[in-house]
């Protein structure tokens, strides 16, 4: 038998019960659109964490001196006492550092404090980060107003500030924060730039902070020490090796410091639990699309039992006049096969709908920046594809092997 | 002295039954056919002249005894084999036509050309010669419910001799049908054996139509006898 006419006479029998053959086609398009929408949901997740991580400084190594974390500078707002300064790196330092370390993109120094921020009745508790011009580009900070700071602020100790998005609204609610001053430090700073919302990672709240200019702070506290590094390496794995090295060369310019004084960390700790939780999360939701696509195999097979039964005066007429066992399986595996597949290429666009729809529900309750786009991929369609085949195959097997082994005399006189 | 097409030597055939007794449909049953023959086979209803058709086209095998198709035995074909033989050199006729309802006329005389390969065009000429020669050319897109009884019975006989069998097996070919219809039937085997030299074995229980043949086998109790 020819493979035309195995397909010819496939067709020809797959048309003839247009109901049976519609519910049949229902459970492979929603099991393959469930496999579509899920391996495509995830991996928008997958790549929305990665560019988030990206966005928030994947490839940025963060050094905080402990001793900063645990002591306070000078005296603050409210007369409390704190402990002096301990050796730490100055902005000379940073120069020696970039000597010592390959690898270093760019290198910002920090002077991080709290204090309280006012406008007129308003107060917030903050972040006071006294920085360079090099941290927008570092951070990948952008601007919703003004200008960020700048180096003839920083040379010239100007007093003036950039408020990051939560701190503005806080503090001006709907007013334009732009050239109006707020009180820090029991000093007016005149705001000259607002920051766009970054969202906040692993306790990095990027938009409640104000910057100030490093010379500034440092000024204000009588010192000429930083406090934190912030350093740009050029991907996630450098950042990772750079981390590593970092501790050394810094206790080689703090020689009376020990290691464990220094905080270092990048978001690698971060990225590696994401990417257990997604890959988990891939291997669940595809195995419950998966269960859903061997449920609707299972019922193809019960239809394909009926319809042997159906059938087998058909099956006795044609062996009657010639069809071998081998021709009878492959007439109704090919029926079989023919129904998963045309299902399978059905479930490709509802697919595409369901990851969508998904992937909108996924951005309001999991993403921190409610953004998350289904990824899809021309592999993803075949593996679908593959697995409607692999279904309709299994399926069609047992009721195929049945047909061929009836008897032709008995087929023949079955009503 | 030529081999005969058919030769049958104590042929005997039960079927089990779901309650483990056995019903014996033939005993002992022994006959040659010659090519050219035009036979018949008759007997009453449940004599075994199906169950003998059956074993002469393949469809079955004996439990006992020796069946030489060609002068070789079929006991050393496998069933695919077998189904080749069907194919190619056995043309089957039913009491009920057995045509595949959903398909056309068409469709049902090339049925068993698909199984035999060869390029479609020349399928579908053969088709047509047969159709043409049943006299129902101008009926080959119509569905075996849109033909009569007479009709559908000529189309299952352009079916049998699709491939130009040696042998073509009716079995109560007139059962379902008037006697003009059924005389119409039988004109075509009688036609079909004089010019074409087909060889033809009717299972009937119509002594007139028996009557008719080269070679008359009475099927009684399972056993036969030649009665002329």
């Amino acid at each position: 038998m020819l493979v035309s006419d195995i397909c010819r006479t496939s067709f020809r029998g797959m048309f003839r019960h247009k109901l049976r053959l519609l519910l049949s086609l229902i459970g492979v398009v929603i099991g393959t659109a469930a496999v579509i929408a899920s391996v495509a949901v995830v991996e928008g997740g997958r790549r929305e964490v990665w560019h988030s991580l990206d966005e928030l400084g994947a490839n940025i190594v963060f050094l905080r001196d402990r001793g900063e974390i645990n002591s306070w500078i000078g005296s603050g707002p409210r007369g409390e006492q704190w402990s002096s300064w301990q050796d730490m790196l100055t902005l000379s330092d940073i120069d020696s550092l970039k000597a010592k370390l390959s690898g270093i993109i760019a290198i910002e120094p920090q002077l991080i404090d709290w204090d309280f921020a006012h406008y007129r009745n308003q107060e917030l508790d903050t972040e006071i980060e006294g920085s360079t011009e090099a941290g927008k580009a570092i951070r990948h900070l952008k601007m919703s107003g003004g200008r960020y700071i700048s180096r003839e602020d920083i040379e010239s100790k100007a007093k003036v500030c950039v408020l990051g998005s939560t701190v503005a609204e806080k503090l001006f609610g709907d007013q334009n924060p732009l050239g109006k001053s707020i009180l820090m430090y029991q000093s007016p700073f005149r705001v000259v730039g607002t920051t766009r919302p970054k969202g906040s990672l692993r306790g990095f709240d990027y938009d409640r902070k104000i910057i100030v200019p490093i010379t500034t702070a440092q000024q204000r506290s009588g010192t000429s020490a930083v406090n934190a590094i912030l350093i740009q390496a050029r991907d996630a794995p450098a950042a990772l090796a750079l981390k590593n090295r970092l501790p050394e060369a810094v206790l080689e310019i703090l020689r009376g410091r020990k290691a464990d004084e220094l905080h270092i960390f990048c978001q690698d700790e971060l990225q590696e639990k994401r990417r257990k939780i997604l890959a988990t999360l891939k291997a669940v939701v595809m195995s419950i699309a998966g269960i859903s696509l061997v449920v609707s195999g299972i019922g193809i097979m019960n239809i394909m039992l009926v319809s042997v039964v159906e059938r087998t005066r058909e099956i006795g007429i044609r062996k009657a006049v010639g069809a071998k066992e081998r021709d009878i399986v492959y007439q109704f595996l090919l029926d079989s096969v023919l129904i998963c597949i045309t299902g399978g290429i059905l479930g490709i666009p509802l697919g595409i709908f369901f990851a969508w729809q998904a992937s909108r529900g996924a951005a309001l309750v999991f993403s921190e920046t409610g953004h998350w786009s289904p990824v899809f991929s021309p592999l993803f369609f075949i593996l679908a594809l593959g697995c409607a085949l692999v279904v309709g195959i299994l399926a069609g097997l047992f009721p195929a092997y049945k047909a061929s082994k009836l008897d032709p005399a008995d087929a023949l006189r079955h009503e | 002295m030529n081999t005969p097409l058919v030769s049958i030597r104590n042929v005997a055939k039960s079927f089990a039954m779901p309650h483990g007794a056995q019903v014996v449909a033939l005993r002992d049953v022994s006959l040659d056919i010659e090519s050219g023959e035009f036979i018949s086979i008759v007997g009453p209803s449940g004599s075994g002249k199906s169950t003998l058709l059956n074993i002469i086209g393949c469809l079955i095998r004996p439990s006992g005894g020796s069946y030489h198709l060609r002068g070789k035995s079929i006991s050393l074909y496998s069933s695919n084999e077998l189904a080749d033989i069907r194919n190619e050199m056995i043309g089957f006729v039913f009491q009920s036509y057995n045509l595949l309802e959903y398909e056309t006329a068409l469709y049902n005389v090339l049925l068993p050309t698909i199984y035999r390969a060869g390029r479609m065009d020349a399928r579908r000429q053969a088709v047509r010669s047969k159709l043409e020669e049943v006299g129902l050319l101008h009926r080959l897109g119509h569905l075996p419910a849109q033909l009569s009884g007479g009709e559908q019975q000529r189309v299952a006989i352009a079916r049998a001799l699709v491939n130009n069998p040696a042998l073509l097996l009716a079995d109560e070919p007139t059962g379902n049908l008037d006697s003009d219809t059924g005389e119409q039937i039988i004109s075509i085997f009688e036609r079909l054996n004089r010019e074409n030299k087909t060889t033809v074995v009717i299972a009937t229980h119509n002594r007139g139509i028996a009557a008719r043949s080269d070679k008359v086998l009475e099927v009684r109790d399972g056993s036969t006898e030649q009665t002329s």
